[in-house]
Order: C-alpha cells, then structure tokens, then sequence
C-alpha cells in the first residue's frame, strides 16, 4: 500500500476549501460586529440581526443545497452510468423551473403552498422526456446529454414566451432561475433539511446495489441486483434532492455535476467515496462561491444570484474538462436508430417535394384580417401586406431552410439524430454577444444587432473548433463543447435579467425569435445568404454519405477526413450563424427537418439536403402562420412558436420510429 | 380573439374577456377605421407605442387609434382609463405591423426600445421618438418636457400647457396635504418573492415625485440607470424609521413567508404595521401615472392617520 | 490485372500511447497477390499495425512503404486507390441501400465532385456480382444478416480496386459457414485477379486454412512469419499463444491442425502470467 504523497486525494481539495471558507466566513462575522453602517437610529443590532437571521442561514443553506446537489449528480451518474449525468444536463432544473413558471403565471395563489410538489412534478416530467427520447440506446452518455439538453432548451423556449406574455409579473422568475441563497431566516434551511434527509433514507437501502453495478447492468442482474427497480428508485432520490433545493432556493446549475466530476478527479475511485466526497466537495464549493460572493460582491454591486454564478463558472469548468473524458461509445451506438424505413419510391419523390412547395405557400396567404376574420389572399390582398407579412415570412424561410441544412449536416457528423445546430452553442455565442452588446452599450438598430450577433457566433465557433482539434474535430467532442456554451446564455441572461433593465425585455424578444424587426433588405440578405451557403453543401454531398460510415471508412475510401469535418463543421456553424439572428436560438427546426427527411424515407444525400431545406423552411413558415394568426391581434414570436409546435411533432415522430425498428 | 389573452394571469380573468369582447365590437366599427379621406382639419390618427406616450396623449384629450398591448393596460396602468376604441397591437416585442399598416396612422408614437423597429414603422407613416428614460435631469422634468413636446407634435400646446399647471397644482395640493401629515421617510419598494425586492432609488420617478410633495425617500443609495435595484431583504434592515410603500399584485406566499422572518418582524415598518400596499401604477409612466402616485400614496397616509 | 501487385512493407515501425509501447521494432512484408493472415492474442498489436499499414494512423517511428513508395508521402486519395481497409467494427449505415455502399468504394477514383462514370457503374456491377450481393443490391443494409452485411463491406472493398485489402477480423461476428463463405471469396479474389489480402483472424486454424502467408505478433513484435506449414508446429503455436499447443492432421484435408495441450486442471501460466 503504497499511497504516495503526490497522489491527489479528495482532502487535498477538500481541505484548502474548507479553510479559505472559514477565512470568508470570519470576514462576514468580523464585518457584522463592526457596526459600521448605522445612519439612523434603531434601537436594535442591525449587524448581529444580520448575521444571525441573513448570513448564517444563508452559509447554512449553501453548505446544505452544495451537499444535496452534488450527492443528486454522484447518484445519476452511477445510476446512468454516465460521467455527464447531473440534474442540469439532464433538464430536472428545467423541467422544475418550467413547471414554477407556468403555475406562477396562471395559478400564482398554488405557489405559496404547493412550491415543493410543483417542482417535483416539473422535474419527473422533463427527466421523464430526457429518458423517453434517449431510450433504447443504453442510455449513452451523448445520447442522454444531448436529450436533456433538448428538453431544457424546449422548456426554456415556454419559459421565455410565458415571460414575454407577463414580464411585468413574472421578474420573480428570472431570481428564482438564477438561483440565489438569499435568506431572511432559518425556516427555509430548516424546511428544507428534514426533505434532504427523508430523500437520503432510501439510499441506505440502495448503497450496495448501486455499488455492484459498477460492473454493468447485466452482470449486475446475474448477481441478483434488480437493475431496473434499483434504477427507479434511485433517479427518484436524485430528482427529489435536486426538486427540493430548485423548489427553496431555485435553480443552482452544474454544482451537479462538477462536485462529482471533481471528486472523481481527485482520487475518489470507489461509489462510497465518490458520493461522499462528492457532497463534501459539493457543499465547499457551493459555500465558497457564496460567501466570496458576499464579501467580494459588495452591498452597491449589482445583484448577483449566486445559481447565476455557479453556471459562469461552471460551463467554463465542463468546457476545461472535455478533452480529459473518455466515455465515448465506438461509432456504430452512436448511428442514427432509423432502421427499417422503407426508401421513398422516386416517382413518390417529386410528389412529396412539390407538397411541400404548395404548403409553403399556403403558409404565406392564410392569416387574419383587421377584424379577426380568416382569410386566404389572394394577389390583391397580397399586395396589401406585401411589404410587412412576405419579409417575415421569407426571411422565416430562408432561416429554416439554412437550419435545416445545418442540421442535417451535424446529424450526419455525427451519426445522431440529436445533433442539431441549436445545441452547437453557435446561437449560444450569438445570443450571448447580443445581450452583452445590449447591456454595455444599449438599443441599436436592427442591422448593428445582427452584426453583433454574427460576431459572437463566429467567435463562438472558433474557440468550439480550438477546443476540438486535438479529436481532430470528432463531432461529439463539438457538440459536447456547444452544450458547455449553451448553458452559458442562461446564466448570463439570468444575471442581466436581475437587473430588471427593461433591456431584458429586448433581450427576451430576442431569444423568443421575434422577426418584427425584419424589413425588405434584411429578407433580402437572409435569401441570399441561404442560396450561397446552402448551394456549396450540395457539391458536399458525397462526403455527407461517406462520413456515416465512420471515420477509419471513410479515411479508407480517401476522403480527406479532417478537412471534410472542418468544412461541413463551418458550413453549418455560418448557416446557424446567420439563421439565428432572424428566428432566434430555440426553434428546433434544425433537429426537426432532417429527421423529417429521413421519416419520410428520403435517404439519397442530395436529395435529402434540398428536402431538409425544404422542410425547415416549411415548418419555420408554418410557426410565422401560427405567431400571425393563434392568438390575433396579438403576434407571437416566430422562433419560440416554431419550437412549441415542433416539439409535439419530434416526440411522435419518434414515436413511430421505434415501432419500426 | 379566443387566445388572445395567451400567458395572462387568472384574477382578473373576466374582466378581460368582457375586455376583448367589447375591444372586438368596435374594431368592427367601420367609422373608426375608416380613413377620413376628406376632412382636412380633422385631428392627426395617432399609434402610441409606449405606455408613458399613451397616456400622456389620453390627458392631453388626443386618443390614440392603436397601442400596445392593450389588454395589460386595466392591470399596470389603471388610470387614465384607455380609451374602448383603441386597437391592440400586441406585444411590445412583436408589433402587428399588418393591423397598424391597416389602420393607417398619420404619426407613430416610439420610445427608444422599439428604435430597432423604427425603419418598419417610418413605412408606415412618420415616427416620433421620444424619451422618458434620459438619465439627463431628474424624471419628472424630463417628463414634463415630453409632455410639452408632445403638445407641439399633436397640436396641442394649449392642452398641454394647462395640464402641465394642472399638475403642478395637483402636486402643489397634494405637497400641502403631505405637510400637513406626521409623515416618516417612504420607502417604496416592488417585491420580487419572499427574499428581494425592488427599491426605488434617487433616479427613480416615485423619488421624485416624494421630493416633489416634501417627503422623503428612506433609500438613499445608489441605484442603476433606470432607478431601481435588486436587493435582498435583509438590506432593509439598515433602513431604520420609514414608511414601506408598494404595489398589488403582492406575489402569493411572500408575505406570510416574511411574517416568519425574525428580521423582517424586527424591521421599524413591520413592527408597527407600516406598510400599503397601493394599487399598481406605472413604473415607467409619464406624469399621469406620477400624479396617480402621489394622490394615492397621500390618500393612504390620510386615511391610516384618521 | 496479371502482373503481381506491390508488396508492402513495414519497417522499423514503433507505435506509442500515452507512453506505452503498443508496437516496438515491427519489420515485416506483405507480399502483393497472396493472403497473409496477421495472427496474434488479445493486445498483441494485429489492429494497430494493420492501422498503420492502411496509413488510418501514423507510426510513431519507423516507416511503411507500398512497393517502392513511402506510404507517408503519397496522397489520401492515392493511398485509397492502393489500399482498401475495413475496420473491425462496421457501421450500421442506416437508411443506405446495398448498392450505395458499394459505390462508395469508387470515391478514390471520382473524388468529391467527379461524374459517376460508366467505367465506375462497371466495377460496382462487377463487386456485386463477385459477392452475390447483386441479388438484393437495392435492399436497405439494416434489414440484411450479419453475413450477408458482411459480404456487401467486402463489395465495397472490391469496387474500391485496390491492389491490396486489409480486413480486421472479417469473420469476428459470424457463424462457422459465413467465416467460411468470407474467406474462401476473398482467397478467390486474390488468386483470379492477383491482388493482395491482409486478414487478422483469431482463429489460427481458419488462418492456416485460407492463408498463405501467416505472421503472428506477440506483445508488439513479430514472433513468427511463414507458411502456414512452417507456423503450424507445436513450438511455434505455444511461443505464439503461450500455452501448450499441440499439432495434429486435420480428418478431412490433412493440412495440419491445432489444439490446445491443457488437460482439465494445468495451469494457462502463459496467458494469465
């Protein structure tokens, strides 16, 4: 037993966070006996008032959600097996803040009683959908990670539109999202610590199990573990410790999952030691972000919820960590699961397509009259709304069919019907260089946003393609990357969106894909832009039908395999890039159309990129119909209504797909 | 129309669709949507699509033909009551362009947020931007100049002149009234859940209206640019002897959550029942909703003194 | 097609991981026109010189050359006009149809953007009919057997027309008859249109059957090269596989066949020390 004193140990870390916690601490207490920030006369202590009912249980409450956290993340990823699981990646936290949301904006009198059981219902439901779209596929960790983050981008998508409906009421929403500790007393801590240890009780039952299936789910099963109940009632126990803290002090993203990563880092080997040292790290971290953000955050300083700043550090920290995980299945898991489709007949073919066609422009005459009315236009009325309803709706297709586009070329990177350009973190960068933009420097015209936007994308792409190069571009390794980028734009929104700067509210429209703002000229650049970059991947199409094939095939066959990935890659980050700014990041339309294409059996490349342009442009006019006309005179925002309509129509589809299979 | 009222909260549930019902009736109105092609005298068709533009317009007895989002008005605004012909044009974010072509209006009326928009709208007839959210001067100068400039733009200089002294007056009436009280430093706050609020601070247009009456305003610390800022609700601690004033709608469950606090049962306000909850006005509203501030703050304090 | 085809030739090739030798010193030919079986136990380094050989990774040291040619210095697309590789582990292909994958073979010689030619229609017919696949070349790939999946990666090869193939455990996933099927169709291939054949088996006696040439690799270094008569004898065998081996004639062919020498209880000191 050799232990060697330079192997890292989890006190290692443990230790030194522990005492630079109690040295913030001292600071806090120190600063409570100082007695310094008296003007007017109160005949009580207003520092010791503070820092018994305010700071204490507030490092009370750090330490005890970083614990229940941290421990809810150790317990998914041995239950999944699967180094990515935590509540964040798996949208629990967004399926708890969704479920908040809609009951704070249409039963608000329900959240003063039933917080705890509304968070628990959102979080099974979005775990539930995170489960049922990665099914079948022995739960790989992409296949999971990629399907909890379409659930929290969809639940995200209701979010927004709920907010945009109630802004005025819902600021609430945007604290609580963010997650802060704040505290004005002990009942919240002490509400919350008997639930923490009633969700733990079961764990003495399930300790040994979880342990044996280390070594897989089928020896586990032969050596008398019940894997399917033993994974039941342990996702149960981490949605429930992670429901509770979303449920008392909102959403606290990624202490999930980096506390166990951490520790597992750190020489923590076994289950046991990983779990435990997973809750202590957890809580140091937790409490160190806390109280530095207390000490350093300052009592003039912007408000900071601390489940805002957990994220800031987080993503950076799951970006740091990608290169260093090995947890990739061999390439064949990884293949999209569309067996057995019949291939469309060719003389059925033309008939699908100029469907489509037709449809597309259906989509452009239906509408509401001034009174309401329904109505099909015809050219005369056409002429009417000329300049308002045929920019939209253009630019709606154009951005459809470039997101189209750009999804099928990332699902067939990939070899996952996951993949979609809304989970390359390249409309992350484009949202997030717009809200910085919005807040440093203000409102601007429409033209300055969407170069802004473009910017950030781009820049977004670079450092994705930096950090991928030493994989030489494996597509999971960049998608993996995006989802870190991804889940940057709720922290920072949130963080803005504190401010309660009516900018948010911009912000918002924004993310909600709002194409009030496109005029003739920005239809016109968006028509163009699809043409120029939709045509090159059409001269791609043999490369799109080899790369499937796995790289060691396709190097075999003498496809330039990096090349091909690097330019495909880019073509599909500038197809995102200049999509995004028109119909926002949360459409969906990139992850419907090519699985679209593929359900209705067009597998030839070539044919398959025209159809998915196609279908995204379809389905992103069908969203521009439904905003115009659901709920008139009220307009609804193009992206986000693409995205509702779109996520129904993903789960069927799947559905069906597996009836096939 | 049946959805129209998509994502709005419950309370107030009928009176919306009594709303819609009868916002739907006039729309159908030819005579309000008809253009008057020939009468050339005929008052500007005005779309206001800022709340503090629309109504600044509605004091000065010009009312729009179009705002937006209509159907929040009776929750934010109150008073002036809109207008029953005004067509809604939908979320601020979102214009129905479509509808506002339609009712072809003379002049639109923009704030700086809807700036990005301003090419769509110039389409449509002439655009006027114009501010209240300058950081320039204090609030209600800034909106005292709106409201002139606004007079000059619909050709009501007179109007405007004479609601200007009316409220000076009004606020001069109310500033005696005020006097007249044993009045603590008011400290007006929005809460946000059961652990922050809002404080309203020295840029704000509720700090300037409580100088305008004499009062004082208990926070006196710096805020942010539109003259709020988020904090947690132990800060208030440090506030000593004020008065708490805020506005419905109180989210559910905050305020039995603060009742088990031991530094909110501490705080001067809490411990003798300092607080009103007044109805809500506009945070970003024009003098109207200044003024709306005031009479109601005063009224309050009124009535708890008797 | 007559002449014989370049051999190719690994020399001095080292690979690396993360510090560890996975291949020291491996010098060895590949004659061009004959089967040459790469042999070997778990971890001993068949796949990752059959990897370097098909130029998928380079070799940390040393140098592969294709007759007089340094494989390094020669184009993707030259190398896949030469070799054709397939990996142990093929691909699902999902919605693609027989024939679409055979055609992928004939990318080295169109490229990306050339026109599918006549010339290319051609070889892919040929490919097909070589593997009786054309009887079902516009099924989909899913719905086919493992064998019959199998045959059509072995179309693609073909249609490829390269001079030498290198198939990493072909007949890893198949039945008895199908391993059969596979490997009497490639000896067939090489012999009708003398083109060369690098096979890593796991089955020393389907090796010795097929092959005519077999080199065995221990712990990254060639410990045996030879015809399968001069590989197939006690000594080498157990050098080989580190356990007692023994030799016998087969019932049937008489070429010689191997067992393993243990009886119920001897220690497997060589495998497991």
């Amino acid at each position: 037993m050799n232990m060697g004193s330079r192997e890292l140990r989890p006190w290692h870390l443990a230790l030194p966070l522990l005492l630079m916690n109690l040295a913030l601490c001292a600071v806090l207490v120190s600063r409570a006996f100082g007695g310094d920030c008296l003007s007017a006369p109160i005949d009580y202590d207003v520092g010791k008032m503070v820092l018994f009912h305010a700071v204490l249980p507030r490092l009370a409450m750090a330490i005890l959600c970083g614990f229940a956290l941290a421990f809810s993340g150790a317990i998914l990823q041995q239950v999944l097996r699967n180094p990515l699981a935590s509540p964040t990646t798996l949208g629990v936290d967004a399926g708890a803040r969704l479920s908040l949301a809609i009951t704070g904006a249409f039963i608000p009198a329900s959240l003063g009683i039933g917080r705890d059981l509304v968070a628990i219902l959102g979080s099974l439901s979005a775990l539930g959908l995170v489960v049922f779209l990665s099914r079948g596929r022995n739960f790989s960790s992409i296949n999971l990670v990629l399907a909890g983050l379409v659930v929290s981008l969809f639940a995200g998508a209701v979010s927004v539109i709920i907010t945009l409906a109630n802004d005025r009421y819902l600021v609430g929403l945007f604290v609580w999202g963010s997650g802060s500790l704040s505290q004005i007393s002990w009942v919240p801590f002490l509400e919350l610590v008997p639930r923490i240890a009633l969700s733990l009780l079961p764990l003495i039952f399930l300790w040994r199990a979880l342990e044996v299936l280390e070594i897989g789910d089928e020896s586990s099963s032969s050596v008398g573990v019940r894997v399917a109940r033993l994974r039941f009632f342990a996702v149960a126990v981490a949605v429930l410790l992670s429901a509770f803290v979303t449920a008392s002090v909102g959403v606290i993203g990624f202490i999930g999952l980096c506390a166990p990563m951490i520790a597992r880092l750190a020489g923590a080997r076994r289950f046991r030691d990983r779990l435990v040292w997973s809750g202590v790290l957890g809580a140091m971290l937790l409490w160190l972000t806390d109280a530095a953000l207390q000490v350093f955050g300052g009592q003039s300083s912007a408000f900071l919820p601390t489940g805002a700043v957990t994220a800031l550090l987080g993503a950076p920290l799951l970006l740091f960590m990608l290169p260093r995980l090995r947890f990739f299945a061999p390439p064949q898991a990884l293949a999209v699961g569309m067996a057995g489709k019949p291939v469309l007949p060719p003389r059925l073919v033309s008939l699908v397509l100029i469907a489509i066609v037709l449809l597309l422009g259906l989509t452009l005459l239906v509408g509401r009259g001034p009174f309401g009315a329904w109505q099909l236009l015809g050219p005369s009325g056409l002429e009417a709304v000329w300049l308002w309803r045929v920019p939209r709706w253009s630019a709606a297709c154009a951005a459809g069919a470039m997101l189209g586009v750009a999804g099928l070329i990332l699902q067939r990177l990939t070899g996952n019907a996951m993949a979609s350009p809304e989970i390359l973190g390249i409309s992350a960068g484009v949202i997030l260089a717009v809200a910085g933009a919005l807040f440093f420097f203000g409102a601007f015209g429409a033209s300055v946003q969407y170069l802004v936007g473009t910017l950030g994308g781009l820049s977004v792409l670079v450092l994705i393609l930096a950090l991928a190069r030493r994989s030489g571009f494996a597509p999971e390794r960049v998608l993996l990357a995006g989802i870190a980028m991804t889940a940057l734009i709720d922290a920072v929104v949130g963080v803005l969106s504190a401010t309660g700067d009516p900018n948010a509210i911009l912000l918002l429209g924004w993310l909600a894909g709002s194409t009030s703002g496109v005029g003739v000229a920005e239809a016109q650049f968006a028509l163009v832009a699809a043409a120029v970059l939709i045509l090159p991947v059409l001269l791609m199409a043999r490369w799109l039908t080899i790369l499937p094939l796995g790289a060691p095939t396709a190097q075999s066959v003498g496809v330039p395999t990096k090349k091909a990935r690097l330019t495909l890659l880019v073509i599909a980050a500038l197809l995102t890039v200049t999509a995004t700014p028109i119909v926002g990041p949360l459409t969906f339309v990139g992850l419907m159309a090519p699985i679209i294409v593929v359900y209705l059996g067009l597998a030839n490349t070539t044919l398959a990129i025209g159809a998915s342009a196609l279908t995204g442009a379809l389905l992103m006019a069908l969203a521009d119909a439904a905003a115009r006309t659901i709920a008139f005179p009220i307009l609804l925002p193009t992206g986000v209504t693409a995205a509702i309509v779109s996520c129904p129509v993903l789960l069927i589809l799947l559905q069906r797909r597996w009836r096939f299979a | 129309m049946g959805n129209a009222d998509l994502g709005i909260a419950a309370p107030d549930k009928c009176l919306r669709t009594v709303d819609l019902g009868r916002r739907a009736l006039l729309l159908a109105t030819p005579a309000l949507l008809a253009r008057p092609v020939w009468s050339a005298p005929a008052e500007p068709r005005v779309a206001a699509l800022d709340w503090a533009l629309t109504e600044t317009m509605i004091v000065l007895g010009h009312d729009p033909i179009a705002v937006v989002a209509a159907a929040d008005w009776p929750r934010f605004v109150v008073e002036p009551a809109l207008p029953a012909t005004t067509a809604d044009l939908g979320l601020q974010q979102e214009i129905n362009f479509e509808l506002l072509a339609y009712l072809s209006p003379d002049l639109v009326l923009i704030s700086p947020f809807l700036q990005r928009l301003a090419p769509q709208i110039e389409l449509i007839a002439e655009t006027v931007n114009l501010s209240i959210y300058e950081d320039t001067g204090s609030p209600l100068a800034l909106r005292e100049t709106v409201t002139r400039d606004l007079g000059v733009r619909l050709g009501r200089d007179a109007e405007a002149s004479r609601f200007l002294s009316e409220t000076a007056a009004d606020f001069d009436a109310l500033a005696a009234r005020a006097a007249s009280l044993q009045h603590r430093p008011i400290l007006v706050v929005t809460f946000v859940d059961s652990r922050h609020v809002r404080v309203y601070g020295p840029a704000s247009l509720f700090h300037n209206v409580l100088s305008r009456l004499g009062m004082q305003n208990a926070w006196t610390r710096e805020v942010g640019y539109f003259g709020f800022d988020m904090v947690g609700i132990e800060e208030l601690a440090t506030i000593g002897d004020a008065h708490l004033v805020t506005f419905d709608p109180v989210p559910a469950g905050v305020l039995p959550r603060l009742a088990e606090s031991p530094i909110w049962s501490q705080l001067d306000f809490a411990r003798f029942d300092r607080i009103s909850i007044l109805p809500p006005v506009l945070m970003f509203g024009a003098l109207p909703s200044a003024l709306r501030f005031g009479r109601l703050l005063i009224d309050e304090l009124e009535s708890r003194s008797t | 097609m007559t002449e014989s085809a370049p051999s190719v030739l690994a020399k001095n090739v080292e690979f690396d991981v993360e510090g560890r030798t996975i291949l020291a010193d491996v010098c060895c030919t590949f004659p061009g026109s004959v089967v040459t079986g790469l042999v070997g136990q778990n971890g001993s380094g068949k796949s990752t010189l059959m990897r370097i050989l098909a130029r998928q990774v380079p070799a940390t040291r040393g140098q592969v050359s294709y007759g007089d040619e340094a494989l390094a210095s020669l184009s993707t697309r030259s190398v896949s006009r030469k070799i054709a590789y397939m990996p142990q582990n093929v691909p699902a292909a999902p919605g693609m149809t027989v024939r679409e994958l055979v055609s992928i073979g004939r990318y080295p010689w169109h490229g990306a953007l050339g026109r599918f030619t006549d010339r290319d229609a051609e070889a892919v017919d040929r490919a097909l009919r070589i593997t009786k696949t054309d009887t079902f070349a516009d099924r989909i790939l899913d719905n086919l057997s493992g064998g019959e999946r199998q045959r059509c990666w072995l179309a693609m090869l073909i249609a490829q027309q390269a001079k030498m193939l290198m198939l990493d455990e072909p007949t890893s996933a198949l039945d008895l008859g199908h391993q059969h099927a596979i490997l009497s169709l490639l000896k067939q291939l090489s012999r009708d249109t003398k083109i060369g054949a690098i096979v890593i088996l796991h089955d020393i006696n389907l090796a010795a059957q097929y092959c005519d040439r077999i080199i065995a690799l221990s712990a990254g270094r060639v410990v045996a090269e030879g015809t399968p008569a001069e590989i197939m004898t006690p000594e080498q065998l157990s050098g080989i596989f580190g356990i007692p081996m023994l030799v016998a004639p087969h019932p049937g062919t008489k070429k010689p066949y191997c067992y393993a020498a243990l009886d119920e209880f001897a220690p497997t000191v060589g495998v497991l020390g």
